[in-house]
């Protein structure tokens, strides 16, 4: 039996019916994983050992009696989310050996539903960057296009679910790291509301904005991770306790706010057709409401956003000094060996947004960066507060391109940071946001719409990917060779 | 001129970063660009607003003072450039 293009509720079902084994799980998927792998470069590293941990246990459990929710799923996680024993590198040189200590909130609670982990995916050196490009391993190529980015900073976690390598996987969201990705790959993609998901075994980038979420080819498949993955976590201190309930009414009309900044100049056309497009089947065919909505601040969203995720980057990478863990380069004393570590570990990028933090934190300018961009989050959050008293969800673009060629702008840092113009706010607000496919562009390179909800909302936003899953966007798989 | 060589130099020392001369030049070049960028900020009307600092509204978390298991010293020293049984080995710190 090929089970390769299963959707996560098939294999689901087939493991808790006995009519596959977890290790023939095991076998098909880690097969074809290490055979396609070869062509996209998803994967910062496959572990067969591990994934045959996993099948033996639920084996254990499964003659048991128990049905685990994630049975037998084959899942991939970023390689920013530590497992005991097991390589955590976050891509990059500083971490190459590094294996985690623990098992982060979420892959305990991957292995307490019966998931099999398959490896971990590559992404941007710490979460820093758009294209996985900046990964100390290899670059991850867009199984739609290989000469195309899979997005970044979770570009191996959309790639592999785009490629048909795995129904689900995790990845995390600090600036659009998860929405992004899942757009320019053609599946779904979840950044939950911050405080949904323990981040307790997520490696730092910035901590007021990072968040671990999901990938999948439909809804369904992404409720099903979503619901195991979401909980509050004593050992994450920002993690809420709100249980998660996505049952929502599926007779409400449901008000959607079009900002109209997110239309605006900057917006390549193919993605502005796919997302009108979407928008009018969801007018027709989905008992929605749409009202035009305004967020002024918006101008203002990336640079707020890299002044507070730089501050709070240059204060979590400060641990990286080749002492206690890492990759030590030895200099002529001990302060020269933190500089030589870090100077060696760390990538172009990562220098960069280290040095902007550094700065905007420095002596004589943390009022006016630091202090500054804290009262510019807070005229976006009231911007966001304003339109939730008129809508139920907001719904834009995702990226403002729908393809991102390789090797393209390298030596200009700036280019990528304005690809994040519609996902940061979410970050900076705290608010879910989902990215769906709403179909392809001109050269064949998948566009993503996305829906943004009120905090904690998941409910609406994912009820919303239900009603659009007849548009025909689902479930779509890129033909590797 | 935002971000001139000097303030790389400066910076750098503050993030234990060291660059030779050309990448100071290129980092100020860089660097140049995104502080011109983030400007943008000044001009955003917000002196009546207080910082908003976490999506969320943070509380103690408070319970008995009860011992718990910690992570073993063996595994907290496994990822250690080099250690002895007890204690990471580090350059002298007193010279």
């Amino acid at each position: 039996m090929n089970l390769i293009n299963l959707t996560a509720q098939e294999i689901k079902t087939k493991v808790l019916n006995l009519e596959i084994s977890p290790l023939d799980i095991v076998e098909q998927f880690l097969n074809n994983i290490e055979q396609k792998d070869k062509t996209i470069g998803a994967f910062a590293h496959i572990d067969r050992e591990y994934a045959e941990i996993c099948a033996n246990d639920l084996e254990i459990r499964l003659k048991k009696g128990e049905k685990p929710a994630l049975a037998g799923i084959p899942i991939a996680i970023k390689d920013n989310i530590s497992r005991k024993g097991y390589l955590t590198t976050c891509c990059s040189l500083s971490l190459k050996d590094y294996k985690g200590v623990y098992d982060a909130t979420v892959v305990s609670k991957l292995r307490e539903a019966g998931a099999i982990i398959v490896g971990t995916t590559n992404m941007d050196e710490f979460a820093m960057g758009s294209s996985c490009e900046n990964s100390a391993l290899h670059p991850t190529k867009n199984p739609w296009d290989l000469n195309y980015s899979p997005g970044g900073s979770s570009g191996g976690s959309a790639a592999c679910v785009a490629g048909g390598l795995v129904p689900l996987s995790l990845g995390s969201d600090t600036g659009g790291s998860i929405r992004q990705p899942a757009s320019l790959c053609g599946v779904l993609g979840l950044k939950p509301s911050y405080g949904r998901v323990s981040r307790y075994g997520l490696v730092a980038f910035a901590s007021s904005l990072d968040q671990i979420g999901s990938f999948a080819r439909n809804y369904q498949d992404l409720n099903l991770l979503t619901e195991v993955i979401s909980g509050y976590d004593k050992k994450d201190s920002t993690s809420v306790q709100k249980d998660l309930n996505l049952n929502f009414d599926k007779d409400k009309t449901i008000t959607v706010g079009i900002p109209e900044e997110y239309f605006s100049d900057g917006l390549n056309t193919d993605v502005r057709i796919k997302v009108e497009e979407a928008l009018d089947y969801l007018t027709k065919n989905a008992n929605v409401k749409t009202i035009p909505i305004s967020l002024p601040s918006l101008k203002y969203a990336i640079a707020t956003y890299y002044v507070i995720a730089t501050a709070e980057a240059s204060s979590n990478l400060g641990r990286y000094d080749g002492m206690h863990y890492g990759t030590r380069f030895d200099g002529e004393n001990l302060t020269d060996s933190f500089c030589q570590s870090r100077t060696n570990g760390f990538g172009d990028e990562v220098q960069r947004r280290i040095m902007l933090g550094s700065y905007v934190l420095s002596s004589g300018y943390y009022d006016a960066y630091y202090v500054k961009a804290l009262k510019v989050r807070r005229l976006i959050a009231n911007d966001f507060q304003d339109a939730f008293t008129k809508c139920d969800v907001i719904i834009g673009p995702t990226s403002p391109i729908a393809g991102l060629k390789l090797n393209e702008d390298v030596d200009d840092p700036m280019s990528k940071f304005l690809l994040d113009i519609y996902t940061v706010s979410a970050n900076l607000v705290g608010l879910p946001g989902l990215s769906v496919p709403c179909g392809f562009g001109d050269k064949n390179h998948p566009i993503g719409l996305q829906i943004i909800g009120n905090s904690f909302d998941e409910a609406c936003i994912l009820e919303l990917a239900r009603r659009f899953e007849n548009a025909g966007h689902n479930n779509k798989i890129a033909e590797i060779a | 001129m935002n971000f001139t060589e000097d303030n790389v130099r400066e910076v750098a020392a503050l993030a234990r970063l060291k660059f030779d001369d050309k990448k100071i030049a290129s980092m100020a070049e860089q660097m140049d660009k995104i502080v011109g960028y983030v400007q943008l900020i000044q001009d955003a009307p917000v002196d009546d607003l207080e910082p908003f600092i976490y999506p969320t509204e943070l509380t103690n978390v408070l319970r008995e003072d009860i011992p718990q298991e910690s992570l073993a010293t063996v595994d907290v020293l496994a990822n250690c450039h080099k250690a002895d049984e007890h204690f990471f080995y580090v350059p002298p710190v007193i010279e």
